[in-house]
């Protein structure tokens, strides 16, 4: 089942979601939701601490299911559906969780990488191409790396392994939960650079969750804020980080170059605020100062 | 500045075999002095070794060659363990992994039953230490309810009841998200202000800003060390060292290379917007929208 | 349909804060209450005696205000279980047990099933028996801290100190444990979502969950297993940073103090559990 062209590949309408429903510790997560998100956008979800991100993203590959009258429906697949062949959804939309590396249990690499794909069925014969191309989007040597063991890496090359294990399932859609976190600056600004290849390059959906701003800026076209369960705002990320008030309102700040912009526009300055990089910026600081 | 430094590193190497025998590195050669009450900032990329050097500064760690006094103890000497870590404490990464017990108070009070503090100054002890870390409201609560940002000032809120003269932070910040990490800050700040020595270990150039004095690190010794500005205007030289600068860093010194007289060491969003109005003024009058 | 919230049914063990009359008691109280009751609980074998402590257990649990229906709920997932032993015990233990006062009388005979007035009462007794510990185990766990029953340990072992029982330890590794079951739960609850994010088969759904497969459960254990012990390796060195060496020297914060209610709360419990270890009871 596809999308016919113009549907969007991820719909959510009204979602709600109560965690530990009827115990004394009932909380409600989730207090209607909506979301659109068309076949290969560049889609950031932003929103403090239990505004309920992880939540909405673990409905898109099923481990959570809608309860009435909310709607889910991924990549043709209605999930209020009980006989959805969930198998399928997952290998159509990968999930890698905060800290990836905890999923780890092959003794070695190459082994940890391949589960996914062979879980899914997928021949034997292909299983050792696709490792090669899952660790090579990722950085890691095929040669060098597929026969180490898999406790013996560093972090860093744990947190690759593990996000290779989820690519080698070719999803369609590729869903990162605070994926970033815990690595230092520039494996993070590597790890952004070959998302930001497979969202251009090989035309993947990309749904990024992150707290920091100026990530979220270089990586996505379209953002949706969220706030106490409800999705609050949503709109191209320009148009997001042009209203630093409001998100301030939510908690959420904006990229540092864009703080500039904000702070010379409240001093009288006609500054562009929908600058998002170094080099807008750059640019924009000297059209300011050259007249 | 006072005569003797609370903490003295002096030739420090440190080796050990990894899996396969292989012998690393970790140090080469390290000498460092941190003077009482100072806000010292060790930066550098992962595997420079600033984390082996921070476990080497309240003995969890002994040099295989060279020497680490604290307050005139060698941190070898193990009859003097105990004294060297009362007055060096460390807060580490992952917030859960350092608290023990399943409610704050109970958790801060920790280090100082330990040191065996008299029951009566116990409480203040408590009392104290979350009001530093701003946490009172938190007392009574179990650490699982918390945020990372609050376990973590509960994780240096333990360590303040230890009354240390001097904390080591390593990568305390590294797993929080921003409001976390601004809480954290915010009470390292605090602490520094009311005289204890600050040692913080981190890869966030953004943190370094909040010290004294930058030491960078590399490959196991100490490449470059000054203020926080000095070691910021080598950004190409930090670059090489896979570190980054923040964002309004990177921008003023894409402006200098326009604008000669635009600084190229600015750390701060406020810095750049007064140099933009500084500039503005000197030239054409400010355009109004 | 899978269900990763297990949370929900565990109840034993979980803390619901109150201020009921148990919620005041010293733990080290509730604890011996809990002492002083499984002596009769396991000894006694008349339909009345049970039937009383099952009730006496149900008052402690209406006065502490936790509901009945909560605690019941954590039996869910054993039921099938306890069902299948309770018609073993019938069927096959009805010419081994019967009480020391009766005589066997066969109510039913049918190849090796063999039901007698004596398997009747074994599967009665053992259903109230189940009951009465149900309650109060969850008693103790959902009205006391986990802080408050790691003291109560600590303070009721020391008496053995002479017996070398190292009371402090004990204490502190009850109280790491404590600590660390709510985030190895979500740990693992983490993993089995990642894992199944993969296409590993997490049990969907089913009575009978409990049977897996080594393979499938190699896929969560590992994982957990390393990151249990990278925790530990941390929590050590936070400890040796902090000067732990063990209970010598060491002082305290929290002191818990008996008042005059704890005391008679516990004679009055004495009282009646020897009085139905005592009294002979007709049925």
């Amino acid at each position: 089942m596809a999308v016919e062209n113009g549907a969007p590949i991820i719909k959510v309408n009204n979602l709600h979601h109560n965690y530990l429903r009827g115990t004394p510790l009932e909380v409600v997560a989730l207090k209607g939701v909506d979301m659109e998100i068309f076949p290969g956008e560049a889609v950031g979800i932003i929103g403090r601490a239990g505004a309920g991100k992880s939540t909405v993203v673990q409905h898109f590959n099923g481990l959570i299911r809608p309860r009435e009258p909310g709607k889910v429906i991924v990549d043709g697949l209605d999930l209020s559906d009980p006989t959805v062949n969930i198998k399928e959804l997952r290998q159509r939309v990968g999930l890698v969780f905060q800290y990836p590396e905890d999923q780890l249990f092959e003794r070695l690499l190459g082994d940890d990488i391949a589960f996914g794909p062979r879980k899914m069925g997928v021949p034997f014969a292909e299983l050792r191409p696709r490792v090669q191309w899952a660790m090579e989007m990722v950085g890691l040597d095929f040669e060098t790396f597929k026969d180490r063991y898999t406790f013996s890496l560093s972090g860093g090359e744990k947190r690759k392994a593990a996000i290779a294990g989820v690519l080698a399932l070719k999803p369609k859609v590729l869903i990162l939960d605070e994926s970033t976190s815990g690595v230092d600056p520039r494996s993070r600004k590597d790890l952004l650079g070959r998302i930001r290849c497979l969202h251009e390059e090989h035309g993947m959906t990309v749904i990024f969750v992150s707290p920091n701003m100026e990530d979220m800026a270089g990586l996505v076209n379209k953002i949706f804020v969220m706030a106490d369960g409800r999705t609050v705002m949503s709109g191209s990320t320009r148009e997001i980080f042009a209203q630093r008030e409001q998100l301030l309102e939510y908690g959420l700040g904006v990229p540092q170059v864009t703080e500039v912009m904000h702070e010379l526009k409240a001093r009288g300055y006609s500054a562009n605020l929908s600058v998002l990089s170094v080099e807008e910026a750059e640019a924009e600081l000297w059209k300011i100062l050259s007249s | 500045m006072s005569a003797d430094p609370l903490i003295r590193v002096e030739n420090v190497s440190f080796s050990y075999n990894a899996e396969g025998g292989n012998p690393i590195h970790a140090l080469n050669n390290v000498t460092l002095q941190i003077q009482k009450g100072e806000y010292l900032v060790i930066v550098g990329h992962n595997g420079s070794g600033k984390s082996t050097l921070a476990k080497h500064l309240n003995a969890l760690l002994t040099p295989t060659a060279g020497d680490v006094w604290v307050n005139g103890w060698n941190t070898k000497d193990k009859d003097h363990t105990l004294d060297v870590r009362k007055t060096v404490g460390m807060v580490f990464q992952i917030p859960d992994n350092q608290i023990v017990a399943t409610i704050v108070e109970e958790d801060v009070a920790f280090g100082p039953e330990n040191l065996g503090v008299p029951r009566e100054i116990l409480e203040q002890r408590v009392t104290d230490a979350l009001a530093i870390v701003g946490l009172e409201d938190c007392r009574k609560r179990a650490p699982h309810m918390l945020s990372a940002g609050q376990k973590q000032r509960v994780a240096i809120a333990g360590i303040i009841a230890m009354e240390p003269a001097c904390i080591v932070l390593d990568e305390s910040t590294a797993f929080l998200d921003p409001v976390g990490r601004d809480g954290v800050l915010q009470a390292v700040r605090k602490l520094h202000q009311k005289g204890t020595t600050v040692v913080a270990i981190t890869h966030f150039m953004h943190e370094a800003v909040e010290g004294e004095r930058v030491a960078v690190m590399d490959h196991g010794q100490i490449v470059m060390q000054g203020t926080p500005r000095e070691v910021f205007s080598h950004v190409a030289e930090l670059q090489e060292l896979q570190l980054d600068v923040p964002q309004v860093t990177a921008l003023s010194n894409a402006m200098h290379r326009r604008l000669p007289d635009f600084p190229w060491d600015l750390i701060t969003v406020d810095e750049v917007v007064s140099t933009v109005q500084r500039l503005d003024r000197r030239g054409s009058a400010p355009r109004w929208p | 349909m899978e269900d990763f919230e297990f949370l929900r049914n565990v109840t034993i063990g979980q803390y619901l804060p109150g201020d009921s009359f148990v919620h005041r008691l010293d733990p080290r109280t509730k604890m011996t209450v809990m002492i002083l009751m499984v002596l009769p609980i396991t000894f006694t074998l008349s339909y009345l005696a049970n039937l009383l402590l099952v009730l006496v257990c149900l008052g402690f649990v209406a006065l502490s205000g936790i509901s009945v229906k909560y605690i019941l709920s954590g039996v869910k997932p054993a039921l099938g279980m306890i069902t299948i032993l309770a018609l073993m015990q019938l069927f096959f233990y009805g010419d081994t047990y019967v009480p020391a006062n009766m005589q066997i009388v066969t109510l039913f005979h049918w190849g090796i099933f063999h039901v007698t007035n004596g398997s009747v009462q074994l599967v009665f007794v053992s259903i109230m028996r189940f009951l009465s510990l149900l309650f109060l185990a969850s008693l103790l766990t959902n009205t006391t801290t986990t802080t408050g029953l790691t003291h109560a340990t600590e303070d009721m072992l020391r008496p053995f100190a002479f017996l070398k029982v190292p009371a402090h330890e004990l204490s502190l590794v009850l109280t790491i444990a404590l600590r660390f079951v709510p985030i190895l739960a979500e740990q693992l609850e983490t993993i089995m979502k990642a894992q199944a994010s993969r296409g590993a088969d997490m049990g969907s759904g089913g009575k009978l969950q409990f049977i897996q497969t080594t393979r499938q459960v190699v896929v969560l254990v590992v994982p957990l297993f390393i990151n249990a012990f990278q925790r530990a390796e941390d929590l050590v060195l936070a400890m040796e940073s902090r000067c732990y060496t063990g209970s010598a020297g060491r002082t305290r914060l929290v002191h818990l103090h008996m008042t005059r209610t704890d005391l008679l709360t516990i004679f009055v419990v004495a009282v009646f559990a020897v009085g139905i270890l005592i009294v002979p009871f007709p049925v």
